[in-house]
C-alpha cells in the first residue's frame, strides 16, 4: 500500500492516526454479521412487486383476484392501500422530500411515470409463490408518449409527467406546467467585462448517461406490523431516523410506533436513504398478520431506485494569457427522474466550486422525465460538473500551454475565495492537494510510449454536519460501550469510537460501539454526506468529554478532594497525591455510586469542504478504443485521518467509481425508455482487474471546526476521475471526449472519424 | 446591518445584488425586506417558514432556521438544499 502523508496539524495523538482493526472486522469476514436477508422470523411471509412494463402509461385498471385465489397468497396491496398522501415537503437532513411524490413512487398512483415503476405487491408463503402470484396480477395501461433525454423532456411539446408541475423558481413563476422542475441562477460580478478580458475563451457541450451507485447488497425489508398497532422494520439503509420519517408520513402514523433497526448494509452511497420496499412491506404485514420481507432482485434495483442523473452542460471559462481566470459562465441541466427533487442544486454550487472565479454566472435546470427518481450518489452533482468545468480548464491550459497543475494553482480557491453561489471558503486545502500532487513520484516520473497521456483534474464537495447523537457507559473492567445511531457503512464505528477513545486517554479495543435502532438512541441523520466521522465524531468528543466530568468527580469523592483539584492527563486521574489509570478508576467508580454514562448530541450546521485532486496515466488501444488505467494517484484533504486505512479506503473506492463512471458505466435506453441493461453482466462496473492499486496521499489540512480537524473524506474522490481520464486521454489521442462515459466504442469512433 | 445577497431571480425586486438590513435574526432581516420590497417574502418563505427548496448560509453556517441570530456584517446568502451520498 503507498500513501504519502502531507499534514499541518501539530498535535500528537495516541489513538488517532492508528490503524486499529475495525470492531466489526471479525463478524464481517467471517460471515456472522447480520445483514437484513439474514433475518428469518417466525411465520415471515414474502412479498414481490408488480412493476409497470411500460415508460410513461395511465393505469387503467388493476384485478389481483387471480392472484389472492391462487393458495399460499395471503394478501396483495396497491396504492389504495396507502393513506391518501399529503402533499407535504419534509426535510430529510440532506434534503428534502414531498411526501405525495413519495408515495407515489413507492406504489404508482394513476400513472406509470417509467418502466419498472412498482403498481401493485403480493404477499404469499414463499418468495418463489409470490412471483408467481405477481405475474398474475392484470394491470391494465394505456400506454403514453415518454421521454428519457433532458433536453426532449425540455421542450414544450414534450408529453408531460405531471399535469401540476409548475417551474419552481425565485423568478416569477411560469403560467403553464412542464417538466421543467426547477430554475436555480447564481451570478457573482461581470460575466460580459469579464470574458471581454480574457485572452482565450473555451466553451464546450458536455453529456453525461445515467450511471447507478452498484452497491452490492441489493434493497432488501422485513416489516412486522404488530396486533398492538406498532410497526418494527429490519432494513439495509443509511438512516434509520430517516426511514422512521418516511415510514410514519407515508403511512400517516406517530413515529412513536414504529421502530426501525438498521442492519448491517451491504454499501449505499446516497442510494439508501429514500424508502421504496418498506413502506410495501409493512402494508402487507398489517394485511396479512405475518412478518413480510420483500428483497428487491437486481433488475428491480437498477429500474426502480435512485440512480444519479443523466445531464447536459455548457460551460465557458475565459482566462488571460498569463493563465489567470477571468469569467465562467455553465447552463446546466440534469434529469430527475419520474419526481420532482434531483441535485441540480448542488452541481449548480459546485462547478466553479475549485477556482477563485471573479466573474461567473450559472443556470440550473431540473427536469423530471421517465426515468426512475434519481437520488444522491457520492457527492451528489459535483462529478457531472467537475466533468465540464475541469475538462475546459484543461484545454485553457493546453491553448495557453501552461503546466496544467501550475494553471490550477494560480487559479486555485483558497481561505476567503467567495464561490459563484456567494459563501466564502475559511481555510480548505485544495493547494496543498496540487502541491502534494505537484511533488508526487508519479507525476515526476516520465510516461512514455504510444498512445499513453496523462491528465489531471481537481475536484470538490460540501460535506455535512447535522445531528448526530450517542450515549456512552463505562464498564467496570475500564471499557466503554459505545452505543451510536450512524448505520456503519465505511467502518465508522472505529472511526468514532477512536474520537471517543482520544479524548479519554484509552485504547480503540477498549471501546465497545453499538449501532442502535431507532429507540435506543437519541436522533442522528444519515449516514452520508461524507458526515459520519465528522459530526458522529463529535458527539462521540462530547460524551466522552460528560464522562471525563464524572470520572473527575468520582476520584474526587475517593480521594475525599475537591474535584477541581483532581486532573486528568492521557487517561490518568491525578489528585491529593493519588492517582488512578482509566480502567482502575472505573472499578473502583462502579463500587461507589451510580452508572456513569456519557451523552453526547449535536448538530453541527457547517461544511468540512473536501477537495481532492487525482492524477491519471492511460493507455488507449486505438483498435479497439478501450483504455487501460497505467498508474492512478489520488491526493485528498481528510482534515485529520483518524483512522488513516479507512481514509484510503474512501478514497480507493471513490476513484473506482469515478473511473467506472467514465469509461463504462450507463444505463441503455431503448427508444421505448426501457433500460436493456439492467444486470451486473450488462451494466459494466469496473472490478479488481481492470484498475491499477490507486496510489493515495492524504493531505490534513486540519478542519477548525472540530476539536481533532476532521473533515468528511468519503465523497469527494469519485469527482476528479472523469474530467482527469478525459484529459488523459486527449494528451493519448489528440481527441477530447465530452460524452460520459467514454467507452471503447465511442472513442473507436471518434479515433476513426479523426474527432 | 447584515449584507444580505439577494439571489439574481429577485434582484429585479431589490434592484441591487446586496442589501443592508438591519434585524437580529434571519426572519426579523425577511421582514425588513419585505417592508422594502413586497412580494419578497413569499418567494423566499412558505406558510412562515423558509421555503423547502432553499437553505440559508449565514457567515459559513448552513441552516434553515430562520431563528438564527445575524450581527453587524453578518452575510446572509439563500442556498438551494443539498443532498449527499
Amino acid at each position: 500500500m503507498s500513501t504519502e502523508f502531507m499534514t499541518e496539524h501539530s498535535t500528537e495523538y495516541k489513538v488517532i492516526g492508528t490503524r486499529p482493526v475495525r470492531h466489526d472486522g471479525s463478524d464481517k469476514v467471517t460471515g456472522k454479521a447480520v445483514y437484513t436477508d439474514d433475518l428469518h422470523l417466525p411465520n415471515m411471509a414474502f412479498g414481490a412487486f408488480v412493476r409497470s412494463p411500460h415508460a410513461h402509461a395511465k393505469i387503467v385498471s388493476i384485478d389481483t383476484s387471480q392472484a389472492e385465489d391462487m393458495p399460499g397468497v395471503l394478501a396483495t396491496c396497491t396504492s389504495a392501500d396507502l393513506p391518501d398522501p399529503w402533499d407535504k415537503v419534509d426535510d430529510l437532513g440532506e434534503g428534502c422530500v414531498n411526501y405525495a411524490h413519495l408515495s407515489g413512487n413507492v406504489l404508482a398512483r394513476g400513472k406509470a411515470l417509467y418502466k419498472g415503476h412498482a403498481v401493485a405487491a403480493v404477499v404469499a408463503t414463499d418468495s418463489h409463490l409470490a412471483e408467481e402470484a405477481a405475474s398474475r396480477i392484470r394491470v391494465e395501461y394505456e400506454p403514453l408518449p415518454a421521454t428519457t433525454w433532458v433536453l426532449d423532456a425540455m421542450k414544450e411539446d414534450a408529453p408531460l409527467l405531471h399535469d401540476d408541475l409548475i417551474t419552481h423558481t425565485l423568478d416569477d413563476a411560469p403560467a403553464k406546467p412542464s417538466n421543467i422542475e426547477s430554475h436555480i441562477r447564481f451570478e457573482k460580478g461581470n460575466i460580459e467585462e469579464g470574458f471581454a478580458a480574457a485572452d482565450v475563451i473555451v466553451e464546450r457541450e458536455f453529456k453525461t448517461a445515467t450511471v447507478h451507485q452498484g452497491y452490492i447488497e441489493p434493497h432488501v425489508s422485513v416489516a412486522s406490523w404488530n396486533e398492538d398497532g406498532r410497526l418494527k422494520i429490519w432494513t439495509a439503509t443509511q438512516g434509520s431516523f430517516v426511514v422512521r420519517q418516511q415510514m410514519a408520513a407515508l403511512l400517516k402514523m406517530p413515529i412513536s410506533q414504529i421502530t426501525i433497526v438498521p442492519c448491517e448494509i451491504g454499501g449505499g452511497f446516497g442510494g439508501k436513504i429514500s424508502v421504496y420496499e418498506q413502506p410495501v412491506a409493512a402494508v402487507l404485514s398489517r394485511k396479512c398478520g405475518r412478518p413480510v420481507k420483500i428483497i428487491m432482485r437486481r433488475d428491480e434495483v437498477f429500474e426502480a431506485t435512485g440512480p444519479t442523473p443523466g445531464s447536459f452542460m455548457r460551460v465557458k471559462i475565459g482566462a488571460t494569457k498569463e493563465g489567470k481566470l477571468t469569467a465562467g459562465e455553465a447552463w446546466l441541466a440534469f434529469d430527475a427522474g419520474a419526481f420532482p427533487g434531483g441535485v441540480i442544486g448542488p452541481g449548480c454550487m459546485c462547478v466553479f466550486s475549485c477556482y477563485d472565479l471573479p466573474n461567473a454566472a450559472v443556470d440550473g435546470f431540473d427536469v423530471v422525465l421517465n426515468k426512475p427518481k434519481t437520488q444522491a450518489y457520492r457527492a451528489p452533482g459535483s462529478t457531472h460538473v467537475a466533468f465540464a468545468a475541469e475538462s475546459v480548464i484543461d484545454e485553457l491550459a493546453v491553448q495557453l500551454d501552461i503546466d496544467p497543475i501550475e494553471f490550477r494553482l494560480k487559479n486555485a480557491a483558497v481561505e476567503g475565495t467567495r464561490r459563484v453561489d456567494g459563501p466564502v471558503y475559511p481555510r480548505v486545502g485544495l493547494v496543498e492537494c496540487l502541491e502534494a500532487v505537484k511533488n508526487s513520484e508519479h507525476w515526476k516520473s516520465t510516461l512514455s510510449g504510444p498512445n499513453r497521456g496523462r491528465g489531471v483534474a481537481c475536484g470538490f464537495w460540501f460535506n455535512a454536519g447535522l445531528k448526530s447523537s450517542v450515549t456512552a457507559s463505562v464498564n467496570p473492567d475500564g471499557t466503554v460501550t459505545l452505543v451510536e445511531g450512524s448505520t456503519d457503512i465505511g467502518g465508522t464505528r472505529t472511526s468514532i469510537a477512536m474520537q471517543l477513545a482520544e479524548t479519554l486517554g484509552i485504547s480503540a479495543e477498549d471501546v465497545i460501539p453499538q449501532v442502535a435502532d431507532t429507540d435506543s438512541v437519541g436522533f442522528t441523520d444519515v449516514t452520508g454526506g461524507s458526515r459520519t466521522t465528522f459530526a458522529t465524531g463529535l458527539a462521540a468528543h462530547e460524551a466522552a468529554l460528560d464522562i471525563q466530568r464524572q470520572m473527575m468527580e468520582r476520584a474526587a469523592q475517593i480521594w475525599e478532594c475537591d474535584t477541581g483539584d483532581v486532573e486528568v492527563r492521557e487517561g490518568v486521574y491525578r489528585g491529593n497525591d493519588e492517582s488512578l489509570t482509566f480502567s482502575e478508576l472505573a472499578l473502583k467508580a462502579d463500587s461507589v455510586g451510580e452508572a456513569i454514562i456519557g451523552r453526547g448530541a449535536v448538530d453541527p450546521q457547517v461544511s468540512t469542504n473536501a477537495f481532492a485532486v487525482h492524477l491519471v496515466d492511460v493507455e488507449v488501444d486505438p483498435e479497439t478504443g478501450k483504455v487501460t488505467i497505467l498508474r492512478y494517484t489520488a491526493s485528498q484533504d481528510a482534515g485529520t485521518a483518524i483512522h488513516p486505512s479507512y481514509v484510503e479506503g474512501q478514497i480507493q473506492g471513490g476513484s473506482v467509481q469515478g473511473i467506472g463512471w467514465a469509461l463504462n458505466e450507463e444505463y441503455f435506453y431503448d427508444d421505448d425508455g426501457h433500460v436493456r441493461n439492467a444486470s451486473f453482466l450488462d451494466y459494466r462496473m469496473p472490478t479488481c482487474y481492470d484498475v491499477p492499486m490507486i496510489e493515495t496521499i492524504i493531505v490534513e489540512v486540519p478542519n477548525p471546526d472540530h476539536p481533532y480537524g476532521v473533515r468528511g473524506v468519503g465523497e469527494v474522490s469519485i469527482v476528479p476521475p472523469p474530467p482527469a481520464i478525459a484529459s488523459a486521454i486527449q494528451r493519448a489521442t489528440g481527441i477530447r471526449l465530452t460524452d460520459l462515459p467514454m467507452s471503447p466504442p465511442k472513442l473507436w469512433r471518434a479515433i476513426n472519424n479523426g474527432e | 446591518m447584515a449584507i444580505v445577497y439577494i439571489p439574481p431571480q429577485i434582484q429585479k425586486l431589490t434592484g441591487a445584488a446586496q442589501v443592508e438590513v438591519s434585524g437580529s435574526n434571519v426572519r426579523e432581516i425577511i421582514e425588513q425586506l419585505e417592508q422594502r420590497f413586497p412580494g419578497i417574502a413569499a418567494r423566499l418563505c412558505d406558510n412562515g417558514q423558509l421555503s423547502p427548496a432553499l437553505q440559508l448560509s449565514v457567515d459559513q453556517v448552513m441552516t434553515r432556521m430562520l431563528s438564527t441570530k445575524v450581527e453587524s456584517a453578518t452575510e446572509v446568502h439563500f442556498l438551494p438544499v443539498i443532498g449527499g451520498g
